[in-house]
């Protein structure tokens, strides 16, 4: 045999009623002021959110220009006035071999460059690089005269 | 019309568009009301499926909260009431997934966690004691299946199990509340057989 369907409401309905339950009074209160509390951290974290953006972006602003000349270097002035600094040094005239043949190098990359028109970006790298030589040279020019000024 | 919203008219009770339109544009009084009018039945619904009060006040403000985030996105394409009982029992299962124990996803397991018979400590038995007599995952399946209307279907997708599982949990908690209510079986089944006739 089939056993019977059983039902809850059915069952509930021979019993005495359930109490009604109502929520306590303050629960809206209490919801409202978890709602504020949450609006206000929400604020003050957009805030530091936007202060730290804003210091990236004073920052970026701060350090762009130094970037930018670091890139605008005129590598052919400075390449001349090392020269003309070596020049004046003891000893002109006298580079090791090896310096030499890079310096000749360089000077003829730079004169076929310029012969067949070459843009200043194309020019620049080669400039920056007879720019260091220079240093260089000079650097190991002044480290050969200092005994001799003693 | 310029109804008001009724506290003990539980979730069906229409909202005035203007109401929601004043919630949509985030502002407290209206969503002051709509707990005047809901925070009731939100309350009554929580209490039924967790079982203890302040798990059910704690879960009303986690659902008042939620529904005020969530607002603009209501379409209206079911009514205020029903979004929000959906939201409400979502929330219910959710909890119950945290406290989830290991015997949750076979019935006869659930079961055994509890005892079952009535006591001589039993207190006077009404709808709301005898669901107490449930372990917490069968109480919310039976309040939803038995009183919220909710089919197997329904309650299957809900807790990710199959409809039988629904079905075994539902069936198993009857026949331990009929036993509660009824020690005798042979009474309960006239009871029932003659409530037909």
């Amino acid at each position: 045999m089939r056993e019977p369907e059983l039902s809850f409401r059915a069952l509930a309905a021979r019993l005495p009623a359930a109490p009604v339950f109502v929520p306590p009074a303050d629960l809206w209160p209490r919801i409202a002021a978890a709602h504020a509390a949450r609006r206000r951290r929400r604020r003050r974290w957009r805030a530091t959110l936007a202060g730290l953006g804003l210091a990236a972006a004073l920052a970026a602003l701060w350090f762009a220009p130094l970037r930018a000349d670091r890139e605008r270097i005129d590598w052919q002035a400075r390449a001349q006035a090392l020269e003309l600094e070596l020049d004046a040094l003891p000893g002109a005239g006298r580079a090791a071999p090896a310096a030499e043949a890079e310096l000749a190098r360089i000077d003829g990359a730079l004169q076929r460059a310029y012969d067949r028109g070459a843009r200043s970006d194309e020019v620049r790298p080669l400039w920056q690089a007879r720019s260091e030589l220079l240093s260089a040279l000079l650097a190991a020019r002044r480290q050969q005269v200092l005994p001799t000024r003693i | 019309m310029n109804a008001a919203l009724e506290p003990t008219a539980g979730f069906d009770q229409p909202v005035e568009a203007a109401i929601l339109a004043r919630a949509q544009r985030g502002d407290m009084q209206a969503f002051a009301e709509l707990y005047r009018g809901f925070g009731r039945a939100c309350f009554q619904l929580a209490l039924r499926l967790l079982g203890q009060r302040q798990a059910a006040e704690d879960l009303v403000q986690e659902v008042f909260l939620k529904m005020i985030d969530s607002i603009d996105k209501y379409r209206g394409d079911a009514p205020f009431g029903a979004w929000l009982k959906r939201m409400t029992v979502n929330a219910c299962i959710d909890q119950l997934r945290r406290l989830r124990h290991r015997a949750d996803g076979d019935p006869e397991a659930l079961f055994a966690q509890t005892a079952s018979g009535a006591t001589d400590a039993t207190p006077r038995l009404d709808a709301w004691t005898l669901l107490g007599h449930l372990p917490p995952r069968a109480r919310a399946i039976v309040a939803l299946h038995e009183l919220e209307g909710y089919t197997h279907a329904e309650l299957a997708q809900l807790f990710g199990q199959s409809e039988s599982y629904s079905k075994s949990i539902v069936s198993r908690a009857l026949k331990r509340l009929h036993a509660l209510v009824e020690p005798n079986p042979s009474a309960a089944t006239e009871r029932v057989c003659a409530s037909r006739n």
